[in-house]
């Protein structure tokens, strides 16, 4: 039984034309003409199971947001059907939200003016969750996230990784089976990034939380998500684990040799499956004295991007 | 139920910590706030002196239209006035998101999140002004004139709030409805005039359709024993109530007809 099921799903926004506000016949005859619709997601299905960790990924507007807020009751799909925790989620809003932690990468619900506490407080009474488990879930968060020495400053004067790692613990406390996280780690430095992955990483490892994550990152990408959900301009591309994303679109190696004396470099790249590297140094001893060669083999950063650009 | 009272302690809790260093200018805001009232009402006095009576209605009984009024929009206003701004500014950031994430009902929760208890003021300015249009008319106030004042307190009240519902509505679809609001809240100074100085297809239009005769008119007509019941007969007076909560609970489905529209915003 998966925790979340999509069947053929498909989401269309009217999209608003500009002169919406202007009136006049003219304008009103251009305006039918050009009322686009948009298809964010077509004909979309997958299967979750619980306690997989899902890496779900596509370029800009290929449609994950739009997924991620019909999977989570914001909005209603235009046709096909959803479950999450055997409740449909836009029919079933309130009971839904109990089971699910979203957390939106590009949007803040933390109040502003007062410290990180008051926040949850306030959270603590939306989910009604009992004293008991709150106190040890925001003192296990504290600890885990780090968040002890800015606990009591108003949120208005955190960095941004500071406040991301809030609006993670706020999307938490009530303990939900399912986690959609819509980039939470944007504009955050290397080492904070890393952080929230290892965070991650060990919520779904320990207590199997289902987790599905997006991220223009592949690195935020390639050392948590055991399955990855590739889709662009709304469809489905792939569904699978990175390796074999890895062996579908090819699994190029690249080796790059210095020579004595020349200042330009060569680069080889190279199918490991098929050539050997001892094969490739030695054509390329041939070439002349090799001071330095470096081989780098394909990361999922490179395969997407091949993807991408078609 | 309770949630939702618990639920709106806590946020206006919040907000009072939010403005409390702000002290200075919410004060100065409910200052202005109250003499806005009485420039409005110092116009109206003034009209209503002018020309003596209107449809035999004297300063005070206008008065007390008036004041009707003013509780009428304290109601909806306590309830709304903060979730009108609320939810345009999240609707159009797309953080009214938020809400539909949240284990509450939508309406219920903006209401109890936004509540606006500065109304107090309308409503004590409201009794004030009752109290000085009763008295000065001499009319006998016993328990039925209360209930009926009561009554007509809840009836002003569905309608305001029904009023701010078709104001806010629109909003999830539009992203922006200030029109609305405008159209809705400029035909609410005329429910300050008795009706009975308007055109027929007006009166009618006031009573059934936008019923903001339900706000003043009617309850102190039937506390007064006045006898301009117009086209309607005196059965308008029992049908009040009726009408006020059907044009409510309109608005409530009218709200979560516009709610399920809402398309939230791309990222
Ligand atoms: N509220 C909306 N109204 C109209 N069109 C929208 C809305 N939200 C998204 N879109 C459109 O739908 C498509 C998919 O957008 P979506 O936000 O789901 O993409 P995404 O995969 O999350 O992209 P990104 O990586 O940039 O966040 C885009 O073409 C976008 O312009
Ligand atoms: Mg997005």
């Amino acid at each position: 039984m998966p925790i979340i099921s999509l069947k053929n799903v498909s989401k269309t926004y009217k999209a608003q034309s500009k002169g919406a506000d202007r009136d006049g016949k003219l304008v009103e005859r251009v305006k039918k003409k050009s009322s686009r619709l948009i298809e964010a997601v077509k004909n979309l299905s997958f299967d979750i199971k619980q306690g997989e960790f899902i890496g779900f990924i596509g370029e800009n507007g290929a449609g994950k947001s739009t997924t991620i807020k019909m999977m989570s009751g914001i909005l209603y799909p235009s046709s096909g059907e959803i479950t999450c925790c055997g409740l449909v989620p836009y029919k079933k809003r309130r009971e839904n939200a109990m089971n699910i932690g979203v957390v939106f990468g590009q949007r803040s619900r933390l109040v502003w003016e007062l410290p990180m506490s008051d926040t949850f407080a306030l959270y603590k009474e939306i989910y009604r969750i009992p004293a008991e488990r709150y106190e040890r879930n925001v003192k296990t968060f504290v600890e885990l996230l780090e968040m002890g020495e800015f606990f009591t400053t108003p949120i208005r004067q955190l960095s941004l990784g500071q406040r991301m790692r809030v609006e993670i613990a706020l999307s938490m406390l009530h303990d939900p089976p399912v986690l959609f996280l819509d980039e939470p780690t944007i504009g955050l430095d290397v080492v904070a990034k890393k952080n929230i992955r290892d965070f991650f990483r060990e919520r779904n490892g320990r207590d199997g939380t289902t987790i599905i994550l997006t991220s223009h990152d592949m690195k935020d990408l390639d050392t948590t998500a055991k399955r990855l959900i590739l889709i662009t301009k709304g469809e489905m591309l792939f569904d699978g684990s990175a390796a074999a994303l890895k062996s579908r679109y090819g699994d190029e190696s690249v080796a790059e040799f210095t020579f004595a004396g020349a200042p330009d470099k060569l680069s080889v790249a190279f199918d490991p499956a098929k050539r050997k590297l001892s094969d490739i140094i030695a054509e390329a001893g041939s070439r002349g004295e090799i001071e330095n060669v470096e081989v780098k083999s394909a990361d999922i950063e490179d395969i997407v991007r091949k993807i991408y650009n078609g | 139920m309770r949630y939702y009272l618990h639920l709106g302690w806590v946020y206006w809790k919040m907000h009072l910590k939010k403005t409390w260093m702000f002290k200075s200018s919410f004060i100065i805001n409910r200052v202005v706030q109250i003499l806005n009232y009485f420039v409005d009402f110092a116009l109206i006095w003034i009209m209503v002196n002018a020309f003596q009576a209107l449809n035999g209605w004297n300063t005070y009984e206008v008065m007390l239209l008036y004041a009707m009024n003013v509780m009428g929009y304290a109601i909806g206003g306590f309830f709304l006035d903060r979730t009108i701004l609320t939810v345009r500014t999240d609707v159009q950031s797309g953080a009214f998101d938020d809400v539909l994430t949240k284990p509450v009902s939508p309406l219920p929760y903006l209401c109890f999140q936004n509540l606006n208890p500065n109304f107090i003021a309308h409503v004590t300015l409201s009794i004030a002004l009752l109290c000085i249009g009763f008295g000065s008319l001499g009319t006998y106030i016993g328990i039925v004139e209360i209930l009926k004042l009561l009554l007509g307190f809840v009836c002003g009240g569905l309608v305001y709030v029904g009023l701010f519902l078709f104001a806010i509505g629109p909003i999830f679809v539009f992203r922006k409805a200030d029109s609305m609001r405008r159209v809705l809240f400029f035909l609410r100074e005329q429910s300050m005039y008795p009706l009975s100085v308007f055109p027929l297809f007006i009166q009618i239009l006031m009573t059934v359709i936008l019923p903001y005769a339900m706000i003043g008119y009617f309850p102190v007509q039937s506390i007064l024993g006045k006898q301009d019941y117009l086209f309607f007969g005196r059965a308008v007076l029992y049908l009040a109530p009726v009408i006020s909560l059907a044009f409510c609970a309109i608005a409530v489905w009218f709200f979560h007809f516009c709610l399920r529209r809402y398309k939230s915003t791309g990222s």
